[in-house]
Order: C-alpha cells, then structure tokens, then sequence
C-alpha cells in the first residue's frame, strides 16, 4: 500500500489532531528563535532608546533623566551632527551606487559559458571572503602617498606629478574610502544579481534572438527587467548597511583629516568614546535608526522589491 | 563573584542601586530565555547562568580584574607571571583582560555592565578622564611603598594628582627626543649635540632634505601625534597651553607673549614642514615606519623608534641616536607614562592593592621594565635606571648606549606633564591633549594654508569650548 492511500485511510479527526499538533509543535519549535532573536535584536534596541532619554557619562554608571534633551542638543546645537548626517548619506550612496556600476557588468560578464568561468567566479567573490582589517591595511599601504603602488604608478604614466595624499587629503579622502569600500563588497551584489542572471531561462534570449534582438536590447529588454527586482533590493540592503558602515572608515581614515570622513557612525563613536557622552550617542544613533527605518519603508512602498520573491 | 558589592561613595549609591536592577532586570532576561529557550539544549537548568555570575552560594573568594592596553607578547608574559605568583603567594586570583581597542573602551563597558574592574594599566591621559569621573580611588600610600621599595622619589612630571591624592602608581614614562639616523648626519658632515637649536635642527633637517629622505617628520594631521608634536614644540618655546587664574584652569594658548610663542612655533613648524613629508593622515605607526624605512632622516617620538630598528634592521641600530631641540635656552619637552590605576567602584579593592604592591617590589618592576619596550618605556625612579640589574641587563646592555640613556634621562628630568604646565597640576591637561585640536592646528595651518595667527586663535577658541564641557 502506498502512503497516499496509507493517508487516504485515516479518519479526519485524526488528521485534524495531528495538524493541530504539528502546528503546536512548530511554535514550539520557533519560540527559543523567537525569544533568542527578541533578547539579541529586540530588547538592546528598545534599551538604547529608553537610554538616549537619559544623561549618561560612558565611564559612569551614574543616569539623569533629560526627556529629550540631548535630541535637542543635536538637532539643534550639534552643526557635527548634521555634517556627519551629510557624509554617512555621501559615502551610503557613493558607496552603493559604485558596487552596483561594477557589479551589475560583471555579474554580466560571469553568467556567460565561457572557458575557465568557473574560477573566475571564484576570483571575482574573493575580496568578499577577505576579513575587513585585511582590507583596509592592504589599501592603507596600496595609497601610501611615498611607498604605495597607486600613487607611484600614477606618477610613473604622467598622471601626477607628485605622491598622492589619498587618505590624508580633504579632497580625496572621501572617494577613496568609497573605492576601498565597494572593492570588497561589489562582490556581493555580483552574488546576488549572478544568482538571478542564472534564474533566466536561455529561451528568452533565444526568442529575442529571432525577434532579431542585439545584444543591447537583449540587455534592455530582457535581462534588466528580470534583475530589476534583484537590484532594487540590493540597492535597500546595501544602502542601509553603507549608512551604518564604521570598521573600514576608522581603519583607514579614523573619520580624518579635519573631520572630512566623519560619518555619521564613527560620530557617535566620537561622542561615545572621545567625549565619553554615552546618552547622547545613544540619541544620535536612534536617530540614525529612525532614519533608516523610515527610509526603508517609503523605499519598500514606492519599489516593492519583496515581489521578487513572488516572481 | 562581582556583582554583589559595589563600594563607593554615598553620592553614588542612588546611582549604583539604579543600576543593579538594570542588571537584575537583564540577568532576569538571560535567565528566562536560557531556562524557557533554550531547555535541554545548553543550559545547566539551575538558572544561574556561567562563567562565574551567579551566586557562589555564600562563598567570597576574591578575583582580581585586571584590564591592560598592553598586548605585546612580552607584557602578557609579565602579567601572566605576576598573577600566577601573585595567586601562589596569596591564594587571591588575578584573571587579566587583555584589551586589544583602547582599555578605557573596555573599562566603560565592564563599568556599564557593572562588573567594574579592580585594576587598569593606563597612560595619564586615559587615567585622567576616568579621575575625573570620580572613577578611580587615591593611591597615595601605593606611591610611597613605591617609593619607599626603590630608595627614591616619583616626581611630580609623571604623578597624575588632585588635590593632593595620587590617582596612578606611575610605573614607567615616556620621555621625548628626537631620534635622528647618525650615519646620514656623517655622510653630511653634520654634528649634533644632545640639544640642538631650533634653527640648527632645521638646517640639518635642510640639508639632508633630498629626492632619497625627508629631512624630518612634521606630523600635520587631527591626531594625537600631531598633538604631541606642537604641544612638544611649544614647550620647547617656553609655551604652554593652559594656566590659572585665581585658581582655575583657563586655556592660555592664545593670552598675551605666550599667544607670541604659539605663532613663532606654528610658523617654525610649518618652515620644518617644508623637509617632511606631507604627513596629513599621520599617527604613531606611520612616523615609525617613515623613519624604519628611511624615508625621513628624524622621529620625533621616544626610544620606540629605536626599538622598531632593532626589530626590522638590528644590523643599523647602532646608527639611531637621540637629541631634542630647544629653543631660547628652553630644555623642556613633554613627559607621557602610565601605571596602574584602581577603579573606585571595584569590589576586591584591598586585595587589587596588594597585587599593585605585589608587582612594584622585589625587583618585579624593574623585569617590567627591562622586558616590555624598554627605555621606551623609562622607570619613573631615578634610582631605578640606576640600578645594575637595569643598566646591565642584556637588552639595554647590548642595544643601548650609555650617552643614549643618559639623554633619555635628561629629557625625562627636565620635562613636564600634560597638567604639568600649572601649579597646581592641570587636572584638565591630559584631555586637552586627547582632543586632538593641536593636531588640528598644525593640519590647518601645514596643509589648509590658514593664517599662523588666526589658527592658533581658532584653536584656543575650540580648546575653551572643550575645557568648558569638562568643567561643567
């Protein structure tokens, strides 16, 4: 006898009972996930912001409640708050707008059957796999203005005629923080636009092939609109992310020279952690956290990446 | 077990209770997540938790927590062996907290989380900020046993004082020189003296400046060895950043001739700047690396820059000496150190007193300080550098001339701390100086191009709002 028919005997009672049971033993089952993710995420978010109410000095436990006066103290007195505000949105979108210009080409360029694309897959989601610290001491001594390959190769081919502050320049550093930032994380966006590419069947190319279609408007007309919902949600997540992006800004630039790199989150380290300020930073990042999520929300309305998943 | 004691002040105790239910509320948290969430996985079932932070049941053994910044391996193989013998001596456990970030980060957290640590090894500045916090407990008497175990005193240039109570046992300093490479000078067929003149420093610096090397390093980035080099400088000039009016502190930088001495040493840096690499983003590392390298013919720093050549070129360390400039007769540069600090709201205070005790006598110190960069990091005591199981050790012995510590020696005695600069000591000094707007002065003026006089104006403007929030 088969299953099915094995099934087909039981009486409705029963199964009623057993997928009452099941959906018992479910709950059962998510509830530690549930209770883990709201002790980890949850409750230290609800926490910073029932704290950013209060005056807390970082090296004292000691609490005065302020209501909200140190949200007044920022929005209103801080011109630092809003300078970093402008250079977390600068470095965010500079930041996701370069990943997506190299990673949507090259996912591209890896889809196709070629010889040897299996490893150059491989090489090309390599930097991801490369811890951040790497990262950033690997580019500290690429831009080394005396001793780094970048600035004397660009002096040896007659760009510059001198080495090349990149770091430490008003001018440059920001730009380049953004090229060091989006080396290591292109990669990630060409997982994820690589995967889609795969998703589309050969038959689409094939009809626009008849149709008479170039390979632009194969481009166009077919692959853009099947990555489009890809790319809108990278473009969500990696924006957010970007916007709350510290390790490779304090590795490389420590929010310098003259405060040019200093975002918004290597800010609230400052007030946390150099004027040991920990209610104020508390406010400055639920803020941050706001902003995000209301960002995120118009964005998720006004695009619907979600459908992706329905499609 | 920590948790179930907190001292100090009754001023505190309001804060302190707040506290505790902080904790009781999240220990509660943990409790009910690990007891419902996570039953029949990992959890004992008893509900109190691990690594020690639940109730020991009555018992009160006492551990000593001890947070250091000191991760070199050397420091950790002198830690571990001072609490190892420190627990054989007295039964007392010493569990030591390496902290790679900076160890005031750690000592905040463990102090929000209320596990304050007993003990802390921090520089004066990091010290500092937690004195005035009310963070930390006097240490005088550990100051005179210090004393007392060495035949001399701990002057005033490395004590971090308030009101007359010692807030450090200062175990070591950092004094500052300029370390040059000598065989470049030969090659120039310059001379150099232990203190040379401002202008002789940089016509050598001139001279040697070349397509090869950099006559010097003139760090011109917001940062703290930017900070340190104009505060260095303008103390060399008879400068200084703050002093006192009918008692208080006030920002001096830029009040009548010493406003004079600011410029003169901004506009003299800015000439030095012209032999230095551009140095916008420099900190520590960097100007080591420069000198290391050979791309710049000075270090401004303290021996460390010797240390570095012995460990990259040891075959060229003979070739690293040390001077200091000075300038209209002024000998005088900034002295940094540190030492050990106990933390006011720590439970086992007297026991983390015995082990400071512990660790300074019978020569313990002096295996510290001939083990963990040494001369970089110079005894506080006179009579300690004079010691033969000092002098003579192997490392000092083998890589150290005797003029090169003698100058190290001199700069240490002649110079000043960050709150050196008045009298009484500048409890605000070392903050000043972690704000980094000296720094930002030279980056201003070296790589902005603003106006000397202006910038120096500016800077003490910014500074005043700073001693302003310290003072409130």
């Amino acid at each position: 006898m088969s299953i099915a028919r094995f099934i087909d005997y039981i009486p409705q009672s029963v199964h009623d009972r057993v997928e009452s049971d099941d959906r018992i033993i479910g709950t059962l089952f998510l509830l530690p996930v549930v209770l883990l993710v709201s002790f980890v995420v949850f409750l230290p978010v609800v926490w910073a912001v029932y704290n950013s109410l209060f005056d807390i000095g970082t090296l004292n436990p000691e609490r005065n409640f302020v209501a909200l006066g140190n949200y007044v103290d920022l929005l209103g007195a801080d011109p630092m708050f809003w300078s970093s505000l402008w250079k977390a949105f600068y470095f965010a979108v500079g930041s996701t707008l370069l990943q997506l210009a190299v990673a949507v080409p090259t996912a591209v360029l890896l889809n196709k059957e070629l010889r040897g694309i299996a490893v150059a897959r491989a090489i090309a989601l390599l930097p991801y796999l490369i811890p951040t610290i790497v990262v950033g001491m690997m580019f500290t001594w690429m831009g080394h203005p005396e001793l780094g390959v970048v600035s004397n190769g660009l002096e040896d081919i007659g760009l510059t005629d001198g080495p090349m502050y990149f770091f430490g320049s008003e001018r440059w550093a920001m730009p380049a923080l953004i090229v060091a930032n989006s080396w290591k994380f292109t990669a990630f966006i060409v997982m994820m636009v690589l995967a889609r590419l795969q998703s589309i069947p050969e038959s689409h190319y094939e009809a626009a092939q008849m149709c008479g279609a170039s390979a632009w408007r194969q481009f166009r007309d077919v692959t853009l609109p099947n990555i489009r919902n890809v790319v809108l949600l990278v473009l969500l997540l990696r924006g957010i992310w970007m916007f709350n992006k510290f390790d490779i800004i304090w590795i490389l630039t420590r929010g310098g020279p003259a405060n040019a790199t200093t975002t918004l989150p290597v800010y609230i380290y400052e007030i946390a952690f150099t004027q040991y300020r920990m209610g104020t930073a508390l406010a400055a990042s639920t803020l941050l956290f706001l902003l995000l999520v209301v960002a995120g929300v118009l964005y998720l309305r006004a695009f619907d990446p979600a459908s992706e998943v329905e499609t | 077990m920590r948790s179930s004691h907190t001292g100090g002040s009754p001023r505190k105790s309001g804060a302190t209770s707040e506290f505790k239910n902080r904790r009781t509320f999240l220990k509660g948290s943990v409790a009910t997540v690990a007891g419902i969430g996570l039953a029949g996985c990992s959890s004992n079932g008893d509900g109190n938790g691990s690594n020690g932070s639940g109730s020991n049941g009555g018992g009160d053994e006492a551990e000593i927590h001890v947070v250091t910044g000191e991760t070199n391996q050397a420091a950790k193989q002198w830690f571990d062996r001072m609490a190892n013998q420190f627990m054989q001596e007295t039964g007392i456990a010493v569990t030591m907290d390496y902290s790679s970030l900076s160890p005031t980060e750690r000592i905040s957290t463990l102090i929000q989380t209320g596990n304050t640590p007993e003990l802390a090894t921090l520089d004066t500045g990091q010290a500092a900020q937690l004195a005035f916090r009310d963070q930390l407990a006097g240490v005088s008497e550990l100051v005179g046993t210090f004393e007392d175990e060495y035949g001399g005193d701990v002057p005033d240039n490395v004590r971090l004082q308030m009101d007359g109570t010692d807030y450090t046992v200062p175990l070591w300093t950092n004094p500052t020189q300029v370390w040059y490479w000598s065989d470049v000078y030969e090659e120039y067929g310059l001379e150099s003296s232990a203190a040379l003149t401002w202008e002789e420093y940089q016509e050598i610096a001139a001279e040697i400046n070349s397509d090869d090397m950099y006559g010097t390093v003139v760090p011109s980035a917001t940062s703290s060895l930017s900070s340190f080099t104009f505060w260095n400088f303008l103390t060399s000039n008879g400068g200084s950043v703050a002093s006192r009016s009918d008692g208080d502190v006030q920002i001096a930088l830029d009040q009548g001739d010493n406003k004079a001495r600011a410029v003169e040493t901004v506009e003299y840096l800015n000439e030095l700047h012209e032999y230095s690499p551009r140095a916008s983003d420099f900190e520590w590392g960097d100007i080591l690396q420069s000198f290391v390298s050979r791309n710049s013919a000075h270090s401004i720093y303290g021996p460390r820059a010797k240390l570095q050549v012995i460990n990259n070129t040891p075959e060229r360390k003979g070739e690293v000496r040390p001077h200091f400039p000075v300038h209209n007769g002024t000998e005088q540069f900034i002295n940094n150190g540190g030492g050990w600090v106990l933390l006011d709201g720590a439970e086992y205070k007297d026991e983390a007193r015995q082990f400071i005790e512990f660790t300074v006598r019978q020569n313990r110190l002096v295996d510290f300080l001939t083990s963990v960069a040494p001369v970089h990091n110079f005894p506080t005591i006179a009579e300690i550098a004079e010691m033969d199981e000092y002098r003579n050790s192997e490392f000092i012995s083998e890589n150290f001339r005797e003029r090169d510590l003698e100058i190290v020696q001199e700069s240490f005695e002649k110079g000043i701390s960050w709150g050196g600069e008045t009298e009484p000591y500048n409890q605000y000094g070392p903050s000043l100086f972690t704000s980094q707007e000296l720094g930002t002065l030279l980056y201003n003026v070296n790589i902005s191009g603003k106006d000397p006089e202006q910038a120096v104006s500016d800077t003490a403007g910014r500074l005043r709002d700073v001693l302003s929030n310290l003072q409130e």
